[in-house]
């Protein structure tokens, strides 16, 4: 992609315009990819940790249900968690980390009642079970969460790098030869235009010598 | 389409939050309020139409939904195809009961060599 211009003094203006604007992009864009790269090894470090925290706290949440599996047959279990003994919601808010807006969500964990399955009929092995798992509640969503924004974070810094490349390697650099063509154009034309008239004070002089 | 819904557990919301997954994964999550699907691949099933079955939960207008990582592996490109810049569902890979095999830490991994050109895990 070429920029095709007239040569004239007004493009000229015009295309220079366009450059100090795109300077002004280019280094906006990079501030702004080197801030959100920042950002993201912040995070980076901490998603890992809790992901592999989550991973070893759901291990011992399934081991622990498996348990209880062993000693209760499938239809007294899902007799007895036919409703939940939690209810969870979201409080969601956005944060903006340059101009990505990330949600950030609260978890509220209510007991809906004490008891929603008979303690007699069923073993402590399922208790314990439920324990381990609403345990895990809120690490596994601060973790859906902290995955959100890496993945966030990372589209924006493709896109932005994108941008600053188009601007740094295609948008100023063909500018810059626009520049450079219509500015060589217009001397050109000058110069022409000077050894023209000089060729023309030359004929009227040797047509009559004073 | 009435007909794979009858075939999904539950299909009102109640929860912000849902879990996919086998039978033995979401047992555990229905106790603690997430609202669950249990979806289990059948011997030789077209996986097209389990991965209708997990986009018909993803566009339920749950928060976050979580799911097992050999039902992701099943329908992975239908499911980032409908995800692709949707702010929600919040879809998070979590290991199930009998398999672990860490995708989603080589999914993110991937994610982060294309952004940043590199790796850094």
């Amino acid at each position: 992609m070429n920029i095709k211009v007239t040569a004239t003094r007004m493009q000229l203006m015009q295309l220079k315009k366009r450059l100090k604007l795109a300077y002004k992009g280019h280094k906006l864009l990079k501030d702004k990819q080197d801030q959100l790269v920042r950002e993201f090894f912040t995070i980076i470090d901490s998603y890992k940790n809790l992901r592999k925290q989550v991973e070893k706290e759901l291990n011992k949440a399934y081991s622990s249900m498996v348990l209880a599996r062993s000693v209760m047959n499938d239809l007294e279990l899902s007799n007895a968690l036919f409703l939940p003994t939690k209810k969870i919601s979201l409080n969601e808010k956005l944060k903006n980390v340059m101009s990505v807006r990330i949600p950030i969500f609260k978890v509220d964990i209510e007991n809906i009642s004490e008891q929603p399955y008979s303690k007699i009929s069923t073993p402590c092995e399922l208790d314990i079970a439920i324990d381990t798992f609403s345990q895990v509640v809120s690490d596994l969503i601060n973790l859906s969460q902290v995955e959100n924004e890496v993945k966030l974070l990372a589209k924006e810094i493709e896109v932005t790098r994108r941008r600053v490349n188009a601007l740094e390697y295609i948008m100023i650099p063909e500018l810059e030869s626009a520049i450079k063509i219509v500015s060589m154009k217009i001397n050109e034309l000058e110069r022409s235009n000077l050894v023209r008239i000089m060729k023309i004070k030359d004929i009227v002089r040797k047509s009559n010598p004073q | 389409m009435s007909n794979e819904n009858s075939s999904i557990s539950s299909s009102t919301i109640l929860s912000q939050v849902a879990v996919i997954g086998d039978q033995d994964t979401v047992v555990g999550f229905k106790a603690i309020g997430f609202d669950t699907f249990i979806l289990e691949k059948k011997e030789g099933e077209d996986p097209s139409i389990m991965a209708n079955k997990i986009i018909s939960i993803l566009r339920k207008s749950y928060k976050i939904i979580y799911i097992t990582e050999s039902l992701y592996m099943l329908a992975e490109n239908e499911i980032e195809q409908y995800l692709a810049n949707k702010p929600y569902p919040i879809l998070t890979i979590v290991p199930s009961s009998s398999s672990q095999k860490n995708i989603a830490f080589d999914s993110m991994k991937k994610l982060v060599e294309r952004a940043l050109g590199g790796s850094f895990f």
